[in-house]
Formats: structure tokens, sequence, C-alpha cells
């Protein structure tokens, strides 16, 4: 009897934090760092997370994002630390962690960490659907492609929790603004 | 540009889920698909008025894409869009001689449209329909009347009107194509869709049984309103069959506009009836029959007696 509880008491232990957290906590994933290092975002508790979405042949809007990003957390001086800018790629057929990895190295700043994310196409797929990001190949005249996608930046608290949305018409005063909350 | 500019200042009704509300002023919400708008996204967004909503509601709202952050108006809580049987007990019933209930619904361009303010003035033809509505004899044959009435109905006096039974799906865009489709003058013809929780309070009250059959399809009630000029429900025609010409006929007479005196003696007398049966078409003209037939069996027996006293002369 008692054996055949516990695996109910163990659903009901887990699912105590999940429902207390009132669907705030931002959803767990697990990709490829641009270092082709395992990287799962609950394993970056601690640090406050600037997570956002793009692709490295995106024309404007990515690398303005991403610069803006790192703008803003080298602005928090000695708190920088404390932040992480995840960069997760809706092109993964494209952006293989070498390209990544140059990708990032252009926006770098002392005391500013980034990492460019990617994974199979089922994996950014399933990071797309829990983040509600949408994006579409759209093919080039040139016989190439872009990749059209919504680019929000998800403020994510050292507590893993999501505590703001911001989107590329922000400036950098208020993704300082953001962060400073998001670090208390 | 000005079709940028117009998406920019319209209004879209939305359903989402309340991720997080700082203060009563701005809430992260994660919104459901607007089909040909937008995707399902989480994003930021100010609360106008401002509104306390706590982290897990479910809600409905008018999304407002011309300021920054964008705008969620009105937002109330709200389920998911879940027609069904009509509940009137919780609501007015609408009838013959109700006035038409206030609800804030959006027409093909975003704008806001007050359902009890905008038509006064002018007899309203009303009715119910969704855009994917596969069935050529329902939906699309009603719009297709529409078109019908519109190069017959003056548009000084008369309006046609369209509300959608399938909000989620019907937003702005879609309606606009679908009007394009039936060749809807603005002027004259305005295809309305809202948030679910107010389209599912409409069918409430105007006692529209829906069912969801599918994703994309519904089995509902048709029935065609006509509201006079004063906003009162004038006539209630129970099927999606009507003869456009017989609309036409009735809408000019409501409006005071019958060229025929007897036909406009007639549905006045219609009219009556059914007011005096609370509301119900098929009582009111049982009503009038039976009058009818009395009013004849009294005659005739009265006249067959009359000729009788003539045949045979009374014995005194």
């Amino acid at each position: 009897m008692v054996r055949a509880l516990a695996p109910l008491v163990l659903l009901a232990v887990t699912l105590v934090p999940v429902a207390c957290s009132g669907g705030r906590s931002a959803p767990d994933f697990a990709l490829r760092s641009d270092r082709s290092a395992p990287w799962q975002l609950s394993a970056q508790r601690g640090k406050a997370v600037l997570l956002t979405f793009g692709f490295t042949h995106c024309a404007d809007t990515c690398p303005a994002i991403v610069a803006r990003l790192a703008h803003a957390t080298a602005a928090l001086g000695r708190r920088a630390g404390n932040v992480e800018i995840a960069f997760v790629t809706v092109d993964p057929s494209r952006d293989t962690p070498p390209v990544l990895h140059r990708f990032v190295n252009r926006f770098a700043q002392p005391g500013v960490d980034i990492v460019g994310l990617t994974g199979t196409p089922s994996q950014i797929a399933a990071a797309e659907t829990a983040y509600h990001v949408w994006s579409e190949k759209v093919h080039a005249h040139n016989g190439g492609y872009d990749v059209a996608h919504s680019a929000p930046i998800f403020v994510i608290d050292p507590n893993g929790r999501l505590h703001d949305v911001l989107d590329d018409e922000d400036n950098e005063g208020t993704v300082v603004a953001a962060l400073r909350r998001a670090l208390g | 540009m000005i079709g940028v500019l117009a998406a920019l200042l319209s209004l879209v009704p939305i359903h989402g889920v309340v991720l997080d509300a700082r203060n009563d002023a701005a809430a992260i919400v994660r919104t459901d698909t607007v089909p040909h708008t937008m995707p399902s996204q989480i994003r930021r967004y100010a609360l106008e008025p401002p509104t306390r909503l706590r982290a897990g509601t479910s809600i409905d709202a008018f999304l407002d894409e011309s300021t920054h952050p964008p705008t969620l108006r009105d937002a109330v809580p709200a389920g998911v869009f879940a027609p069904g049987l009509p509940n009137p007990g919780r609501v007015v019933p609408v009838e013959i001689g109700s006035t038409l209930p206030a609800a804030t619904l959006i027409d093909s361009q975003g704008r806001r449209v007050r359902l009890d303010r905008a038509f006064a003035g002018k007899t309203l033809l009303l009715s119910f329909v969704f855009t994917r509505c596969p069935d050529r004899t329902l939906c699309p044959a009603i719009s297709g009347k529409y078109a019908y009435l519109q190069d017959r109905l003056d548009p000084k006096h008369f309006a046609l009107a369209e509300i959608t039974l399938d909000p989620p799906y019907d937003s702005p865009a879609i309606l606009r194509a679908y009007a394009a489709g039936y060749g809807a003058r603005s002027e004259s013809w305005t295809l309305l869709t809202g948030t679910g929780s107010t389209v599912q309070r409409l069918l409430d009250e105007f006692r529209i049984s829906s069912m969801r059959l599918s994703t994309d399809n519904f089995l509902h009630d048709d029935k065609l309103f006509i509201v006079a000029a004063d906003g009162r429900v004038a006539s209630v025609v129970e099927t999606a069959s009507w003869d456009p010409g017989s609309a036409i006929a009735q809408a000019r007479s409501i409006a005071g506009l019958a060229n025929n005196p007897f036909e406009r003696f007639k549905l006045a007398l219609i009219a009556e009836a059914i007011a005096i049966c609370g509301g119900s078409e098929f009582a009111g003209i049982a009503l009038l029959e039976l009058t009818l037939f009395t009013f004849l069996t009294v005659v005739s027996f009265l006249g067959m007696w009359a000729v009788a006293r003539v045949i045979w002369p009374s014995r005194t």
C-alpha cells in the first residue's frame, strides 16, 4: 500500500513548487553553447539571464539587440558578472557553434557574459514553443533565405523566474532598469 | 501608408493568460494566436484602464499596438470561448420590443462598435455567422443575401450587420477578407467580432444555440433580427432560408417606407400579434390565424342565417 502511494506522494511533492510558482517560472530548456558545451537554463540560477532569439545572418535587428543588451549589462558595472546574455538561434542549420562563437564575439565587452545557443531543429523548436516565439523561413531572391521571427527579450531573475519581457523597441535605459529590478 | 496607420490605430480582441502582474498598470501576458494577425506570444503590456490581475488568470481584452509597450484595453477575467446552449437565465433575453444589449464589438477595421448605439436612427438587419462555415445553404447564403440587400436598401435608412459566432478565429483581418469576398461596402454592411466573453453573452441574450462540431465548425441557430430605428427589435425570422424580397418588404415596412398600404398593414398586424404573444413568431401567427378563422366563421354563419331568413321567412 505504502509502495503504491509512493509515486503519488512524489508527484505531489514535485507539483507543489510548480503550482506555487503561479506559472511564472521561466520554462527550462537545454541546448549547446557556442563553445560546444551543454547549456541548461536551470543551471544558470544565481545569475539574471537576458534571453533572446535571433540568427547570425540577420541584417539589423538581431545584432542591434545583442549590442544593446551587452551595453546595458556593462552599464551595471561590477554587477555585470551577475548577468548572462543568452542568444538562441532560430536558424540551427546555419548557426553552428563556431558560427555563433564568431557572432557573439563581435559584441564582447569586458565583464559581459554572452552565450550563443544552438541545437537540433527539434530542440530549437521546443525552446521556441516554450517561450511562444514565432519564426519562419523566408526565401530570398538570391537563393538564400532569411528567418522572420518575433524578438522578445525575456528578463529572468536569479531565481529562474520570468521577471519581465522587453522587445526591440526598448532602449538601453529600460534594459538597465529591468536588470536592476531583476537583480533586486 | 494609410493602411499601415489604420492597422496601428486598430484594436484586436485577444484571449490570454496573465503570467505575472507587477502592478495594476502592467502585466506579462501570453496571448493566443490571432489568425492572419499575430502568433501566440509572451509580452509585457500596459493595462488601460489600470486593472488588478492575478498571475494565472485567463483574460479577454482588446490589443492596441499603437503604444509601446503595447496596451491591453478593458481586460477582464474570462474563460476560453465555449459556446453551447444559450443560458438566458443569466441575462435579459432579446425579444420583440426589447432594445439591443450594450456590448462593445470590433468591426473589420479594428474600430470599436457599440451594438446599442452604432445603428441608432437606422433600421438594422442583424445576423450571426462565421467565416469558416462550410454549408453553402447557411452562413454563405446569408452573406450572399446581404450582398443582394445591400444593393436594394438605402444606407441612409438601413444598416446590415453580421456578428461572428467564432470570435477566436474571426479576427478583424479575417472579417476584412470575408467582407471583400462578398463585396461588402462599409457604409452599409458591418462585420463584427469581439472578445469571446462578449460574444458568448450575446449568444445567450439573442438565444442562439451554437455547438462546436470540430475546431473549425459550429452547428448553430440562424436568426435574422430586424431592429427599428428607435433601437427596438421589431421582427425575428428564425431560419437561414428567409426570402430576401420579403426581408426587404418587412424592413421597409418597419422603417415606415412600405409603398403598399395593405402590405404595411399586414406586417404591422403580424408584428403586433407576435408582440402580444410575448415575442413568439409561431404563437403570434397562430393567434392571427385563429382570429381570422373565428371572424370568417362568424361572418359566414351570420350571412347564411340572413339568407335563410330571406328564403324561409319566419312564420310570425
